[in-house]
């Protein structure tokens, strides 16, 4: 057999040291904290937690609860700031098992629990002329959805999934539920919420070719 | 067999292989049947996900030897 040159076996090593590095984390039992989650809910087979992909742009961020803040404002009357602890107490609770699907491929459905995004809107008195919401995240990630499909499809700021604590590289404190969009349209780690009048806002993935609508039922790339 | 012939091989079956599981993962409703059920979008994606290591490592036993 020919002699491998000492460049290609280090290689060789690095690149079998990583994708054993990667297939072990892949068939890795799911962390001690995912301890007590919920697999099943009305009838419906939930996957765990371990299976959203943590897919950020800058690295999952970490939130300090005592000094977050949720800010609502924007097109309203009455832009307010709420702590974790005032959006849990201040709006009604509501539970929903959603499929993520992600434009990677893979897909992974859960028990979500939050409260509604619209009501939080309508806490601040929307204005007549909003449109758009458009939520930001911590780590500078943003993206936007009609105000009409965030009313009519009554969509969650989740802060529980599978009955935990949304995990940090689930979101946490809060995700949105985007119910029938693709995965970019799920802003984790959401610090804002902007009611506006700019239907032609893009988020950042928008920005770089994803579509703005981001249907489930439609290509997600393009216009 | 002879290593010369069998890394080529070995790499072009790979690749079928992981453009078959790309295809399961985007065209999971027409590979599912085609493959009668073998290959599912979710073991689609796991096969995808992580055929990369054996790829590159017969991609660069395969230019090493022809360099």
């Amino acid at each position: 057999m020919a002699r491998l040159s000492p460049l290609l076996v280090a290689a060789l090593l690095v690149v079998a040291g990583v994708w054993a590095f990667d297939v072990y984390t892949h068939f890795a039992p799911p962390p001690a904290d995912l301890a007590g989650e919920v697999r099943e809910a009305n009838g419906t087979q939930l996957d765990s937690v371990a299976a959203f992909r943590e897919n950020s742009i800058r690295g999952p961020p970490s939130v300090d609860l005592e000094t977050y803040r949720l800010a609502v404002g924007g097109a309203v009357d009455r832009p307010l700031n709420y702590t974790y602890g005032e959006v849990l107490s201040r709006f009604p609770n509501e539970g929903r098992v959603v499929t993520l699907s992600c434009v990677e491929g893979w897909d992974a459905t859960a028990l979500f629990e939050g409260v509604r995004v619209i009501d939080l809107l309508e806490a601040s008195d929307l204005a007549p002329d909003a449109t758009t919401v458009i939520f930001a995240a911590l780590d500078g990630y943003s993206t936007s959805l009609p105000l009409q499909a965030v009313r009519d499809g009554r969509l969650l700021l989740a802060y529980r999934v599978n009955n935990l604590t949304l995990p940090r590289s689930l979101g946490s404190p809060f995700i949105l539920v985007a119910e029938g969009r693709w995965g970019y349209k799920w802003c984790r780690w959401v610090t804002g919420i902007e009611a506006s009048d700019r239907t032609d806002y893009r988020g950042y993935w928008e920005q770089r070719g994803f579509s703005n609508g981001g249907e489930l039922d439609r290509p997600f790339i393009g216009r | 067999m002879d290593p010369r012939r069998l890394i080529p091989r070995a790499l072009l079956a790979v690749s079928a292989l992981l453009l078959l599981t790309g295809f399961g993962i985007t065209h999971s409703a027409l590979v599912g049947p085609l493959t009668l059920g073998l290959l599912g979008k979710a073991t689609a994606q796991v096969l995808h996900t992580l055929l990369w290591g054996p790829f590159v490592v017969l991609l660069l036993l395969h230019c090493g030897r022809s360099g």
